[in-house]
Formats: C-alpha cells, sequence, structure tokens
C-alpha cells in the first residue's frame, strides 16, 4: 500500500536513496534517517512518555532498520515510514515486557531540548508520561487512530488507508479515542463517545 | 452522534494543519484539549546530541553486519509452485530410487540403514504375530544368501559380515519370537527356514571362508540357529506337544 504524508519528499529521491541504501551507501541510509527520524521520534515519544527513553529507542530502531534494509522491498516514503513504524512498536513493546520483568526507578534528568526552564521541562515531563499512560489505556486501534491523525500528521484519508478502515469508521474510532483519552486526562469528564 | 465526529473532525484538520481552533463547542472542548496536547508532542524534538549520536552510530555498524539484497533474480510467485513440485519430484524419485536399491544393501552401504527401516515398517504392517515371524525369517535368510554370495569374493570386510551374521541372529531371535505368541504352525514354519538358513551358514563354514572376528561370529550365530531349529531360542517348544 502506498500513501503519501504531509511535506513528503519527491518520490524520485526516496526510490534512490532505498536502492542505495539496500547495497550498503551509508550516505544513503543517512539521508532517509533525516528525513524520518523526526515523525518515528514523536510515535516513540507518544509511547513511552519519556524524552530520554525515546530517544534510546529511536537508536535502536534505525540500527535495527539499517540490519534490515535489504530485506525492505517498499519504494515510497509512506511505505518506509509504515516500516520503521512497525519496527518501533515492536521495539516500545519489548520494552514493555522488559520493564515488566526487571522495572526499574527512572532516574533520566535528560531536559527535553525545546524546553529552556527547568520548571517547564519537568512539567512537560509530568504531561508525557500522562499522555503514554492514557494512551497505553486505548484499544490498538483507538491508539493508533490519534497516533496517526495527531503524532504522524497524517490526514483522515491517509488514516483510512494505513489502518484499512473506511472513512466513517476513523471519524468514529477518533471521536471515542479522544472521548476516552479526555475522560482519563481531564478530572470531571464524562465519557463523551457514550452522548 | 454523526455530527458531533463531523464537527471534530473538523477541528482536528485545523490542529494538525496548525490553523487556531474556532467555534469550539463545549462539550468538544476537553477532546479537542487532548487533541492539542497530543499535537504537542509531535513537536516535542529528539535532542541535536542524541541525534548526532545516532548518525555517529549508524555510520559505525560494520559493514560485513549489513546484509546485501541479493543480486539473483527473485522467483515469480507462479514459479513458486513449479519449483516447489519439482522439488517434490526429485524428492520422491530419490526416495523411489533408495527404497529400491535398499533390499540388496550390505551394511557398508549407506542404503543400509534404508534396508533395515523398510523391514521395520513391513513388520509393523503385518496383520497377525505368524505373518511378521515369517518376515523375519526371510530377513534372515536374505542376509544368508547374500553372506554365501560373499564368502565366494576374498577380500569381504569382516565387518560387514560380522554385521550380517549379528542382523540374521537378531531375526530369527524375532522371528522365534513371533511365533511363540502365534502358535504351533508359525513355530513349524520359522523351524523350517532356520534350517535353510542353518544350511547355507553350515556350508560357509566347512569352506572355511571367514576367520578371525567373522569366523567366530559364524560359528555363534551357526549355533544360535541350530538352538532355535531345536527349539531353544525364543520359545518353548519342548513342550509343544504337536511338533513333528
Amino acid at each position: 500500500m502506498s500513501i503519501s504524508l504531509p511535506d513528503e519528499n519527491p518520490a524520485s529521491r526516496y526510490v534512490e536513496w532505498l536502492d542505495r541504501a539496500r547495497r550498503q551507501d551509508r550516505h544513503a541510509f543517512a539521508q532517509l534517517y533525516d528525513a524520518t527520524y523526526r515523525r518515528i521520534f514523536g510515535y516513540l515519544l507518544a509511547r513511552v512518555g519519556e524524552q530520554a527513553a525515546a530517544e534510546d529507542l529511536l537508536q535502536e530502531v534505525y540500527l535495527a532498520a539499517l540490519l534490515a534494509i535489504g530485506r525492505f522491498r517498499g519504494r515510497t516514503e509512506g511505505e518506509f515510514i509504515g516500516w520503521l513504524l512497525k519496527i518501533a512498536h515492536a521495539k516500545v513493546m519489548d520494552r514493555y515486557r522488559s520493564h515488566y520483568r526487571h522495572p526499574e526507578v527512572q532516574t533520566s534528568d535528560v531536559t527535553p531540548a525545546e524546553v529552556k526552564d527547568p520548571l517547564d521541562a519537568i512539567d512537560q515531563r509530568l504531561r508525557l508520561g500522562e499522555i503514554s499512560n492514557a494512551l497505553a489505556q486505548l484499544t490498538e486501534d483507538q491508539r493508533n487512530v490519534v497516533l496517526n491523525r495527531l503524532v504522524l500528521g497524517l490526514d483522515l484519508e491517509e488514516t483510512s488507508k494505513v489502518m484499512g478502515k473506511n472513512v466513517g469508521s476513523i471519524k468514529a474510532l477518533q471521536h471515542r479515542a479522544l472521548a476516552q483519552l479526555a475522560k482519563i486526562l481531564t478530572p470531571g469528564v464524562d465519557d463523551h463517545a457514550s452522548r | 452522534m454523526r455530527h458531533a465526529e463531523d464537527t471534530l473532525e473538523t477541528y482536528l484538520t485545523q490542529i494538525v494543519s496548525g490553523a487556531p481552533v474556532q467555534g469550539l463547542g463545549s462539550d468538544l472542548e476537553p477532546m479537542v484539549r487532548v487533541a492539542l496536547q497530543l499535537r504537542e508532542v509531535a513537536s516535542v524534538q529528539a535532542s541535536p546530541a542524541s541525534v548526532e549520536r545516532i548518525r555517529v552510530a549508524l555510520r559505525r555498524v560494520p559493514t560485513r553486519d549489513l546484509p546485501v539484497r541479493s543480486t539473483a533474480p527473485r522467483l515469480g510467485l507462479w514459479r513458486r509452485p513449479v519449483m516447489g513440485l519439482a522439488f517434490a519430484v526429485l524428492i520422491m524419485a530419490l526416495g523411489t530410487t533408495s527404497a529400491l536399491a535398499a533390499p540388496s544393501a550390505l551394511p557398508d552401504s549407506p542404503l543400509y540403514p534404508v534396508r533395515n527401516l523398510k523391514e521395520t515398517v513391513q513388520v509393523n504392517l503385518a496383520g497377525s504375530a505368524a505373518q511378521r515371524a515369517m518376515l523375519y525369517a526371510s530377513f534372515a535368510g536374505e542376509r544368508a544368501t547374500q553372506l554365501r554370495q560373499l564368502a565366494g569374493h576374498k577380500a569381504v570386510d569382516s565387518g560387514v559380515v560380522v554385521t550380517l551374521l549379528r542382523d540374521i541372529t537378531a531375526r530369527v531371535h524375532q522371528a522365534n519370537q513371533a511365533a511363540h505368541d502365534d502358535g504351533p504352525a508359525a513355530r513349524l514354519a520359522v523351524r523350517q527356514a532356520e534350517g535353510q538358513i542353518g544350511d547355507q551358514l553350515n556350508q560357509i563354514q566347512q569352506e572355511g571362508e571367514f576367520a578371525g572376528n567373522a569366523g567366530d561370529q559364524l560359528a555363534s550365530t551357526l549355533r544360535d540357529v541350530q538352538s532355535g531349529q531345536s527349539g531353544q531360542s525364543g520359545d518353548n517348544s519342548n513342550n509343544d506337544t504337536n511338533q513333528p
């Protein structure tokens, strides 16, 4: 399935980068990394809720992608991002499983790059943690729909193609997902989906 | 409900495009606020240091660890079943050839295990103890005949002879056990087969073709066969009043 993404690079550049990367061209893979890491990082951050953990996972995702690029058959940016997201999802699940088996105290003091004030950084870290915890309470479809729409920035039709559902279903799904998130994240808010 | 979904979609489109959200309805306000928070997550960037660290790590992966896409032409989807069928035919042909060649295989042949396996299958498929007894006796007889033919050759590996003789002993013993489970008629038939095997082994011994280990094993096997024939191996035919 081929989809176009917002701000998509010209398709011919992706075809060339991917072909060269499959032939072990590090420069081509570096260009793929530069073109895609922001979206993958946003996805990881929303899933794990910690800047440092998301950055570590980002490295794991691209190292895994570099080692497996020879087997990737896609030719477009949408296909490449979709493939990276699958790897990212697997890495997130590995992390959850690892934390379940070996729980550890979070000692990271990394300050998010865009936040200068330490208090703002703490506030943002807490907020990210709340968001990722709330996302973890959604169904997989609900979580994917809000990540596709709001973190990756796909529109309704693109989300419909990626998730293999019709536009009406996506609208209903995102309504239910956001209602559920509002209920979790905003004290005193009832379930709007039931109205 | 449908109206609420459409209205929410309008707000989401505004949020994703970066436009200010306008005309916010009170029912949807908490959902839109959550959507704005999620959109903010997308604006958080990885630190430049970590972005560079990953770039360096990607450069440092040894080239030998990177799989190269094969330059060999990939099989088209329609070719895969054809190749699978060809492979299956090849395996069947090899299997059939092995099965056909196996009955005469000697212990130094790679097909000897196939011969043993084939015999085991035949025995397991036999419908009665009498049939099993006759199968074991015939397998022992085939080996005795082969041994006689081998005795005419000067350069016979003594290991081959010893293995054949041990297998004869084992099959004669199994034949007697199966015959004992069945009854007097089966015991009689096995004894007759043992008589023929014993005659062949006797002749080989008299010709004195085998010496050393092979000669010792021949004497031992001959004793076992003759003791079976006289009713001392695997059954209690001394108590059998119907024996001739």
